[in-house]
Order: structure tokens, then sequence, then C-alpha cells
């Protein structure tokens, strides 16, 4: 058995070697599938990324009367993680209220005029609410608008930002169909070409399968070296397509962050680096392995 | 008992004109240690015989045996061991382009589990008999026609057949190699390996004096010890 098996490995190494061009075109192939592969993660890594930013900015913020206890809000604060939908908190006093409004509006002499004439801080505390889920937003505000708080709030300034949530939720669930459809297209595309190429590549030696039929060969005997030419071919390809995609995330990857603020390439690339290899391996071993077994089942009728 | 048996063989093909009978209730018998030739003009049935015995064709009708093996009975495995016992030589050579003369010889042991030292021991001592030994690390375009031959002799008796079938194996040679190869034929014989030889070439079976059968239009119409080509 062990002789048999050292026998095919030999034999698929010999003939990877033997028949070079061969070889050389299916990695070409190959190295296109797994980059469309890679691509199509990244796109979709940098989709989510882009629903999670957006999403991020989307908020709710409740505003308390003037007269309203520090620690009331506190505990008011406390009550509100409480609940599953809440992801997170920010406390913002008056005071602090005040400093980010003439930080904001520092350029506007007319703000400091009226400000300095006021002669108090018309400022009201508040509690800016963000959520797990946009979706959780209408449930949350059907809460505070009835909540035992209720007359402690001078506003809710959630419904402002109803229309935004909608349509956020609307893309995002355009943003994942689309990148599905191009998953799936895609994918499909990178099978069939790569499936095309190593049909060719087999089809070119369909001379050579009926000789070893006739010499007495068996049908696996025929078969693994050609499976593991494919599994050669694509563990080259991977390397060959990490050693493109590794410059080509240095290069862009300031780009894409100028693009999608708040994603990372060179990060998710090199961070995820382990995994991303893993995939495409699995990805060029599934292809290659599949489509020269496959492939050769049709000469191998005897 | 007989090595090879046709009994009342017919094959017929199916083409867009209708069926066409390429053998037509053939019934002969081959013994262990003969030399037979085949012959016939092109078309008259020799090499669909000789694809019968090496189970590449089912016969229609008929059975054919090798000794108390029914050949068209055969399946899967069982076809490749008979192939292994059945030695062939074509006259394309069919030899593995990416091999050299070594392994292609060596990979019909191969395919047979052999250990490599007993591989490599018995291809050197076969290369030897065909002459070949200097030319063993050649690949096929590096050989010329007539050693491609002998590459494609030595690879059909490196298993110790029972038989081996020569079609035409001389119809890409000029005549100093086909005479060499039918002599290396002839020797192969008379070390005790049964031959077929398919052929039309008139001046090799007249030479020979061996058992002929001659076809014509599928069917046997003369089975002569020491004959002669008579169509």
């Amino acid at each position: 058995m062990f002789n048999l098996i050292k026998r095919i490995i030999k034999t698929g190494w010999l003939s990877f070697r033997r028949n070079g061009w061969l070889s050389v075109a299916t990695i070409v192939i190959l190295v296109l599938s797994i980059s469309i592969f890679l691509g199509i993660l990244i796109f979709n890594r940098m989709s989510k990324a882009v629903i999670q930013t957006l999403k991020e900015k989307v908020d709710v913020s409740i505003y308390f009367s003037k007269d309203t206890p520090e620690e009331d809000i506190l505990k008011i604060r406390e009550e509100l993680l409480t609940r599953p939908e809440v992801s997170k908190i920010d406390y913002i006093s008056s005071q602090r209220a005040l400093e980010l409004f003439t930080e904001k509006r520092k350029t506007d002499p007319l703000i400091s005029e009226v400000l300095q004439e006021l002669g108090e801080n018309p400022l009201s505390p508040s509690l800016n609410i963000k959520t797990k889920n946009t979706q959780d937003y209408a449930a949350l505000v059907d809460y505070l608008q009835n909540a035992p708080f209720k007359d402690k709030l001078t506003s809710i300034d959630l419904l402002e930002n109803q229309k935004v949530i909608e349509r956020l939720n609307h893309l995002g669930r355009g943003l994942n169909l689309a990148s599905l459809l191009i998953e799936i297209i895609l994918s499909l595309v990178a099978v069939i070409i790569a499936f095309n190429t190593i049909r060719m590549a087999i089809y070119s030696l369909r001379e050579e399968i009926a000789i070893m039929r006739l010499v007495g060969a068996t049908n696996s005997f025929i078969r693994w070296p050609f499976v593991i030419n494919g599994l050669i071919c694509a563990l080259i390809a991977v390397f060959i397509t990490l050693l493109i995609f590794i410059p080509l995330v240095i290069v862009f990857s300031p780009k894409v962050s100028a693009l999608v603020p708040g994603f990372s390439l060179a990060g998710y690339f090199f961070g995820s680096f382990f995994l991303i290899f893993l995939y495409a391996l699995l990805f060029s071993i599934f292809i290659s392995v599949v489509s020269s077994y496959l492939a050769i089942l049709k000469y191998l009728k005897i | 008992m007989a090595l090879i048996s046709f009994k009342n063989v017919t094959k017929t093909y199916q083409t867009k004109e209708g069926p066409l009978v390429v053998l037509d209730n053939i019934s002969f018998e081959v013994a262990k240690d003969e030399f037979v030739s085949i012959v016939g003009k092109s078309g008259a049935g020799k090499t669909t015989l000789l694809k019968l015995i090496i189970a590449e064709e089912k016969p229609t009708k008929g059975r054919l045996f090798l000794e108390d093996k029914e050949i068209n009975k055969l399946k899967g495995k069982e076809i490749c061991l008979l192939r292994r016992r059945v030695g062939m030589v074509f006259q394309d050579f069919k030899l593995l382009a990416d091999r050299t003369a070594f392994e292609n010889v060596a990979f019909a042991m191969e395919v047979a589990g052999y250990p490599d030292e007993k591989i490599k021991e018995d291809v050197m001592e076969v290369l030897k008999l065909v002459g070949l030994v200097e030319k063993a690390n050649r690949f096929p375009f590096q050989l010329s026609a007539g050693e491609k031959q002998r590459v494609a002799i030595a690879r059909a008796l490196i298993q110790r057949p029972d038989i081996i079938l020569a079609d035409e194996p001389t119809g890409n040679l000029d005549p100093i190699n086909s005479w060499e190869i039918i002599k290396l034929l002839v020797k192969i014989n008379e070390l005790g390996t049964a031959v077929i030889l398919a052929t039309h070439v008139k001046e090799i079976i007249n030479t020979i004096g061996k058992r002929v059968i001659s076809l014509e239009n599928g069917r046997i119409i003369r089975d002569e010890q020491k004959g002669k080509y008579l169509i």
C-alpha cells in the first residue's frame, strides 16, 4: 500500500514536471480563480464594514429638563443599559454639551455673541443611546415614550432619525443581497473556468490514459496521479496568489481606508492571514482536485 | 487446453447506413506456444479481432476465452488483470510521451505492483533483450520508429505475458527495421510466448513459415499451418 501511494505521488509529480506548459496554464487559471475568490472575501468584508460604520453613526438622544439631578440621569442610564437591545449609552452633561457646541461653532462669532448675551448654559443634559441592531430603535422609542421617567424628558430625537434608520436597513439588506449574488456568480465563473482548463489539460492526455488502460492499469492507478498533479498545481497557485495580493494590499490599504472609513484592508488581510490562506487553499484544492477527478472519469470507462 | 478460443464470434457495429458486420461467425483456437499470423486487406477485421482478445471491444454474438476465462464476461479489475496477461504491440507504438524508454517499460510492472528493485532489474533485462539498454533514458521523441517499436515490445514482454498481440507492428517502419521487429517476435515465440501477428505485408508472412489465418470480409477463408499470404 505504502509502495502504491509512493508510486502515485511520484507519478503525479513527474506528470506535473514533464507536462510543463499544461501545468503552467492550469496554475495561471487557478491563480485567477483564487484571486476572484479572495476579491469576493475582501469585498464582503468591506461591505459589512460600510454598513457597520453607517450604523454606528445612528443613535437616539434623550434630553432631560435642566433641573434633573445628575444622579437621576445616571440611574436611568444604568436602567437602560440592562435592556437587551441597548449596546452603549453615553452621558453628556449640560457643561459637556456646551463645550462640544462651542468647539463645533468656534468659527461662527454670532453664536459666541448669543451665548454671551444669554449669560447661562441653555443646553440640556442628555443620554446618547446606541442599539445592537438598527431594527431595535423603533422598539426602544416605544419604550422611552412610555417610560416611568418620561416626565423628566424634554425631547427624544429618534423620530428625526427614523427615515435614516429605515434607509440604512434597506441599504444593508440590498448590499447583503448584492454581495451574495456577486459571490455566487463570480464563484461559479471561477469554478467553471478552472474546471474547463483542467478538463482541457486532461483531454490533451486522453491518449496517454488510453495507453495506461491497455497496459492493464486500474482506474485508481490512472486517476490518482492526475489528482496529485491537480493538488500540486493548487498549492503553487495559492502561494503565487498570496504573493501577488500581499504587495497589492499594502499599496491599496490607505486608499481603501479613505474610501471606507473604519476599515483597514491591511489590518483585515494580515490580521486574518492564516484564515485567508486556509480559505484560498481549500477553494483551490476543491476546484483542482474535484475537477481532475471528474474530468478523468470520462476516459476511464472500460 | 487452448490459450485463446474463438467460438462463433460475430462483431457488428451500428452505423448510419445500418449494421456493419466486421467479424462474421469466427471460430479458431491458438495454442500456448503458437505463432499465428492473421492476414487480410485493410478492413478485413484483423484489428477488431485483437481488440476482442484484450476486451477493448465486446462480441455481438459468440464467446471467446483466454484458457478457461470467458473474456466477454470480464468486468472492471478482471479486465486489468487480463491485459497484464496479454502484451499488445501497436502500429503507432502507443508509448507514453512524457516518460523515458525505461519508464514506459517499467509502467507495465508498476501497475501490477512490483517492488522497485524487481522493476529495475527486469526492465534492464528486457531492454537488453530488445537492444535498447543504451537508450533507456531517452524519451520517445528521441528514438527512431524502430527503437520505439522495440520499447513497445519490451513493455509487452515485461510482465511475462501468456501471449503477445502485434497489430501491424511494421506499419510505420522501413524494411530493415520491419525485419528486426519480426525476428524479435519470432525469438519471443521461441522462448515460449504465443504470438498473434496481424499484418497485410505479404513478404513477411511468406518468409516466417508459420500458421496463417486469412480473413476476408470478416470471415476466415483459410487457416493453414505453414501458410502463405494468398489473398
